[in-house]
């Protein structure tokens, strides 16, 4: 195997370890910690321990002849650090991969319609989208999920409604230019049905456009919802999460107690950062005019 | 009967700086196993008439006069009617194969796309059978059809997409200008292929080029268009060796031949703008024999020896 070269593949592998570690974690981190992250009780041999809060990071615990280490301490309730960081995970992604999908796919199949009906139809999606894209995202989002309330389809939702427009915008852009190339025209005199010509021939060309909006509308997902559970809203405490964790630490950060904070604060920002490189670089490396330079 | 006829047919575009008057009033008609060469510059509306054929104009243009294919009238036929004729009916050949293929599709997939969509065929397996056998004909490997458009020559796109008209086997082909995006040897090859199609096949084909020359290869008869008018009908022989409408001596000078005697002549002017066209004969500003009677009176279309014309003087 050859070593990466380039900012490009270098980026990507950098970009994928991180995306699969954070993968990793939302898939097994919730139940490698297990209660760990919401609760400041130790069972053990039939006792319970209480841990002290605002531990600094590294501190160690002997509880019953067994050696517990805070590497990142633990905040205000006594609760560990790391094992939230590690157990938020799962709710993060999965509100990300959820409103993304949901973005990609509503957005998609509008910008289809819009682009391939036109008419009255066009103007009005594309008013009202171009009204949604004008509009702050995160303000947008707090609306909604104000609307919606708490609970992970939810947030989701209240996140996918600011991406659609992205998709919208994109795909309709890409359709409005596929309609009148050559080959859909044959297709069309070829007696093609209008299901067939938008399916076969139109959103077959549109896909690689999307799969490079992907990644970079997923970090961008990660950091709204972020925004989202910094302010309190869409998750329940003590669901362990990024966002809201940040915003609690930030409390407690001028007295000394640094640690609650910013562990979670830089787990989003290397969350956000290998997606966005797993999509640059991916943008860079599948762009066939910067692949012959 | 006839297997085409065209009847007294008008189409105008409306667009923003006007409304342009792409074919006034046009006459033909094709018996079946006819090579038709459609002949005109750019802008003379022989496309127009292609693409009305297969009643594929923009929404927005108005049209007006009948196409009667086979005893049908389309412009009296349902949308979905209308679908279920193209391809099957009438199929369409484009001027330029390197984008007329879908980029993301297979050869294979478009022969399979079409022929289920009409019914040709039960499975893909069977479609691909039969797209084989017609490739192998049209000189393109049956290997072919499991690549992708960008893998073929642009030679060979163009088999493929004569290949896609014809595996239908629809009554009437139009071709419009299939050789002018080729270079001259693939050009020569297509030709010939048109040659062999209009041969073995027996396809009635509506051959559309600005190209006198292609025209005399191919066709049986010549239409010629002028300005969206019809200046001369008739048998491509006759047509080519004696040519009635100035304008069709014209166009046959302009042909350039290796070792003729006689230097090309290109028509002085350019074709009207088509939103004002001129009074009278539309081609009286370029034409070398204008009368008066010429830039006042327009020519009506009159039969002469077997023969069509639209000119006061050769009438």
């Amino acid at each position: 195997m050859r070593l990466p070269s380039g900012f490009a593949e270098w980026g990507l592998a950098l970009g994928t370890a991180l995306v699969a570690a954070f993968a990793l974690l939302a898939l097994i981190g919730e139940s490698l910690m297990g209660q760990r992250a919401v609760s400041n009780i130790i069972v053990a041999d039939g006792k319970t321990y209480v841990v002290p809060p605002l531990l600094p990071p590294g501190s160690k615990l002997e509880v019953s002849g067994r050696e517990y280490v805070f590497i990142m301490g633990t905040d205000q309730l006594g609760r560990d650090v790391f094992a939230r960081v590690v157990s938020g995970a799962r709710f993060v992604l999965t509100v990300a991969f959820l409103s993304t999908a949901i973005s990609a796919v509503l957005g998609t199949i509008l910008g289809l319609l819009s682009g391939y009906i036109g008419g009255f139809l066009d103007r009005f999606l594309s008013l009202v989208m171009d009204s949604m894209y004008a509009f702050p995202g995160l303000i947008l989002a707090i609306a909604v999920a104000a609307l919606l309330g708490v609970g992970v389809l939810n947030i989701s939702l209240a996140i996918a409604i600011v991406y659609i427009p992205s998709y919208f915008r994109m795909v309709r852009g890409v359709v409005l230019s596929l309609k009148s190339a050559p080959f859909v025209e044959a297709a069309v005199v070829a007696g093609a049905s209008p299901w067939s010509i938008v399916t076969r021939h139109v959103l077959p060309n549109v896909i690689p456009q999307i799969i490079t909006l992907l990644p970079v509308s997923f970090a961008d997902a990660i950091i709204t919802e972020a925004g989202l559970t910094f302010l309190g809203l869409g998750i329940e405490p003590p669901t362990p999460d990024w966002g809201f964790d940040l915003n609690k630490g930030r409390q407690f950060f001028l007295a000394g107690y640094w640690w609650i904070g910013a562990f979670p604060g830089l787990t989003i920002i290397l969350s956000v950062l290998g997606f966005l490189l797993v999509g640059e670089s991916l943008n860079e490396l599948l762009n066939p005019r910067k692949v012959e330079s | 009967m006839n297997l085409l006829k065209v009847q007294d047919l008008w189409v105008k575009y409306r667009t923003r700086r006007g409304v342009i008057e792409a074919l006034s009033g046009v006459n033909l008609s094709m018996e079946e196993g006819e090579v038709l060469g459609v002949v005109g510059e750019s802008g003379s509306g022989k496309s127009t008439l292609g693409f009305a054929i297969i009643r594929l104009l923009p929404k927005s243009t108005e049209v007006k006069g009948s196409v009667i294919l086979n005893g049908i009238d389309l412009f009296s036929l349902p949308e979905e009617e209308i679908r279920r004729m193209r391809g099957k009916e009438v199929s369409m050949v484009f001027q330029d194969p390197y984008s007329s293929l879908n980029p993301v599709m297979k050869i294979g997939d478009h022969f399979a796309e079409l022929m289920m969509e009409h019914g040709a065929a039960s499975s893909r397996g069977e479609a691909i059978e039969a797209a084989g056998k017609l490739l192998e004909r049209l000189g393109v490997p049956r290997e072919r059809l499991n690549d992708y458009p960008h893998q073929l020559s642009g030679g060979q796109r163009q088999r493929v997409a004569i290949g896609l008209a014809l595996i239908l086997k629809p009554k009437l082909v139009v071709a419009d200008e299939i050789t002018t995006a080729l270079d001259a040897l693939v050009e020569r090859q297509i030709i010939d292929l048109v040659k062999e199609v209009k041969r073995d096949y027996k396809t009635s084909m509506l051959f559309i080029t600005h190209n006198m020359g292609l025209v005399a290869e191919v066709a049986d008869r010549v239409a010629v268009l002028y300005a969206g008018k019809l200046a001369e009908v008739g048998d491509m022989r006759e047509v080519v060796s004696n040519p009635l409408h100035p304008y069709t001596e014209a166009l046959l000078r302009s042909v350039p031949r290796i070792g003729g005697s006689k230097a090309v002549k290109p028509i002085p002017g350019e074709p009207p703008d088509m939103r004002n066209p001129p009074p009278g004969c539309r081609f009286h500003p370029r034409c070398p024999l204008a009368t008066e009677k010429c830039k006042l009176e327009e020519p009506p279309l009159v039969e002469k020896g077997g023969r069509l014309v639209a000119c006061h003087l050769r009438g």
